[in-house]
């Protein structure tokens, strides 16, 4: 039965003292450097861009944490890297900047690149010097990320890469992407025909445009290729294998702790209200999505011993986004049901307010809900 | 080991055949007669009283597989009575936790139970009676006989709800297993079930809160006993994915589900019955809520949730 092997996939596990040994001391760091930073700021965590923050973790070894040392990381494995993600998302660290060359580029390069790309980026990474973002969606292919048309084109020195990508979060800010592009066929050919490129975002034709959220912020752009060179370095892995690649990526950005805390910054700010104010129906709201959440921990913990004993957990970390995104689009939701118009604690109106605004992107960033449960239903052997 | 020996065991003899015999009222002597031989009833028995000294992680495996299998015994709280209450409950005897409940499932099955005296617990016989609601054997009325033993110490409430959130676990599997058989067998405008998005999109979020009860029933079995933190977690989100898995594997089945012969019944009523023994969601939130605002403002909500899984471990 397929549903075995999934629940097989969560079998509990513990964090082994070694890594637990590393939260004190990343516990005291934050609480120095986060210290009288207002909760609707903390709420902004991964979405808060913020180099000096980013190279001050850097200097403790704090990026790039599961990079080998031969590349400049520290070399520690995936559960080290759960308990200081934890930590930091927890205390509302502004992450943004280097999250995604430390998540997900890093690891792609590690497992994919060549010996002098691994040499180039990754000691780069490690100390915080350069952040990456991620090309995939595009204004044709969002959810159906087959259908990407942005192309490079082979040229004797290199490829000529020219098209449009969209919702690409901090492209504005950072130095280098990683995008998901055709080498070859059309749209009619899906997965097959991608590839991974590492593009120079100051490379001429490379144009960078923010766009606005409802919430004010900015932190997605819309980056469009003109006629952009690419050395023939520039290919990340093999052409034609950027959608295994890809995939293989996903798993990385949707395990571990990183779906569960968006919203938790809120269960704090509920407790303290309570404290002044008891309500029973305020504890059992606060009670109930506590349960979900140690829940979820225990869940996120199990996938992260799958990473740390090698394994590509693809369909359990799509499975906690799914739970763990509705828990996070739930709390502001809930919360604000139960605002009280006696005690209204401005910092805590002022966060809801932004998780509010924010929340219906945790179940579409990084995969829809619908996607991850197609995914799913696949691995339960009801799709094709 | 002991595990595929327990689940190879209720393959056999448990399922719906002797679920729908129990609560016909025939005793499942050969099934009890079975698991006693075996010794499983013995297995956290200390080994100094000559069980197999076992502890609760050991125990999980076979409270969700008796779930699964519809056991018609309460068995993982026998075990958990017979550690607790060495050589006290007579050989071959079943006992049910009787904590604080609207009804005791399992309790017309069991001759005896574990009640909370004062601040002892004692195992006591029973005659079981008032209403079985949802035809499993369970019984709203417990008479208790003189005590046959007493201890101090074991949590009565916080044992009965985390055995209570494995068998939701249990549960969960074995409707989602006939679920699974449903859409890929019936076919409706021409095509199987499971080929529409809508019927996989179902079967998708049944197997996470499949998954979910799973691994909060797990929280409360990690230690050496069962405390109160992880077993509010275990009921609070067990009884959640009940109540979810059941409405989802009930609408995927369609009518069908809804007739006493189809089997989906047997596993959706012991459900909503498991939500309500010893207290819906509601209470064991406002349980873990308390214990959050004890924990105090400097912690926050990470801190706490990883402090009762460290309770939980013992550490």
């Amino acid at each position: 039965m397929a549903l075995a092997n999934l629940l097989a996939s969560f079998a509990p596990a513990c964090i082994p003292p070694e890594a637990e040994a590393l939260r004190a001391e990343v516990k005291a760091f934050l609480g120095r450097t986060l210290a009288g930073r207002p909760a609707a700021e903390r709420a902004r965590t991964w979405t808060a861009f913020d180099p000096e923050f980013s190279r001050a973790l850097a200097a403790r070894g704090w990026v790039g944490l599961s990079i080998p040392r031969e590349y400049g990381g520290a070399g520690l494995g995936p559960f080290h890297r759960f308990v200081l993600v934890e930590e930091l998302l927890a205390a509302g660290a502004p992450v943004a900047a280097h999250w995604i060359a430390d998540r997900q580029s890093a690891p792609l390069l590690l497992r994919f690149g060549t010996e002098e790309q691994k040499r180039r980026f990754l000691p780069a990474i490690a100390k915080a010097q350069l952040f990456f973002c991620i090309g995939m969606s595009e204004p044709g292919a969002g959810s159906d990320l087959a259908a990407v048309a942005t192309r490079a084109e082979r040229r004797p020195d290199g490829w000529r890469l020219d098209g449009r990508k969209i919702w690409t979060t901090w492209a504005h800010r950072c130095h280098w992407m990683i995008a998901l592009v055709r080498t070859s066929g059309g749209s009619e050919d899906r997965q097959r025909g991608l590839s991974q490129f590492l593009i120079d975002l100051s490379a001429p034709g490379v144009t960078i445009r923010p766009i606005r959220l409802v919430t004010g912020d900015e932190e997605f752009s819309e980056v469009t290729f003109d006629d952009v060179h690419l050395p023939p370095e520039a290919l990340v892995g093999r052409e034609g294998e950027g959608w295994a690649q890809v995939t293989a990526e996903l798993a990385f950005e949707r395990a571990g702790p990183e779906r569960l805390y968006s919203s938790a910054i809120l269960l704090d700010l509920l407790a303290a209200a309570l404290t002044r104010r008891p309500d029973p129906a305020g504890e059992e709201l606060l009670g109930r999505l506590l349960a979900d959440l140690a829940t979820l921990r225990a869940m996120a913990v199990a996938v992260t011993a799958r990473l740390a004993a090698g394994e590509a957990p693809v369909t359990a970390a799509a499975v906690l986004k799914d739970l763990g995104t509705r828990l996070e689009q739930e709390i502001p939701r809930a919360v604000a049901a139960r605002l009280d118009p006696e005690d209204t604690d401005p910092e805590l109106v002022q966060t809801l307010a932004f998780l509010l605004q924010l929340s219906p992107a945790f179940t579409i960033r990084g995969g829809t809900s619908e996607i991850l449960r197609g995914m799913a239903a696949r691995a339960l052997g009801l799709r094709g | 080991m002991i595990e595929e020996a327990f689940e190879r065991l209720l393959a056999r003899e448990a399922g719906p055949a002797a679920a729908r015999a129990a609560e016909a009222g025939d005793p499942p002597s050969d099934l009890a007669r079975a698991l006693v031989q075996a010794g499983f009833l013995d297995l956290m028995v200390p080994a100094a009283a000559g069980g197999a000294g076992l502890a609760p992680p050991d125990l999980l495996p076979l409270a969700l597989a008796a779930g699964r299998h519809l056991l018609p015994l309460p068995f993982a709280e026998t075990v958990v009575a017979r550690a607790w209450f060495p050589g006290a409950l007579p050989a071959g005897q079943f006992a049910v936790l009787a904590a604080p409940s609207p009804l005791v499932p399992l309790a017309r099955i069991a001759r005896h139970a574990v009640v909370r005296q004062g601040d002892t617990l004692a195992l006591v016989p029973i005659e079981a009676g008032g209403a079985d609601p949802f035809r499993t054997r369970a019984a709203t009325v417990l008479e208790p006989g003189a005590p046959l033993a007493k201890v101090h110490g074991p949590d009565l409430e916080a044992a009965a709800a985390a055995l209570t959130a494995a068998r939701i676990a249990g549960l969960i599997e074995g409707a989602f297993a006939l679920a699974q058989a449903h859409v890929t067998a019936r076919r409706q405008f021409g095509r199987l079930l499971a080929g529409f998005q809508a019927i996989q999109q179902h079967m998708a979020r049944a197997a996470a809160e499949a998954v979910a009860a799973r691994a909060a029933a797990a929280l409360a079995f990690q230690g050496p006993d069962f405390t109160l933190g992880p077993a509010a977690v275990a009921k609070v989100r067990a009884g959640q994915a009940a109540a979810a898995a059941a409405a989802i594997l009930h609408q995927v089945h369609g009518a069908i589900g809804m007739t006493d012969e189809y089997d989906l019944g047997l596993f959706t009523r012991r459900l909503q019955e498991s939500r309500l023994a010893f207290g819906g969601e509601a209470v064991w939130a406002r349980r873990l809520a308390e214990r959050r605002l004890a924990f105090g403002g400097a912690g926050h909500a990470a801190d706490f949730v990883r402090q009762l899984g460290e309770d939980a471990h013992g550490g």
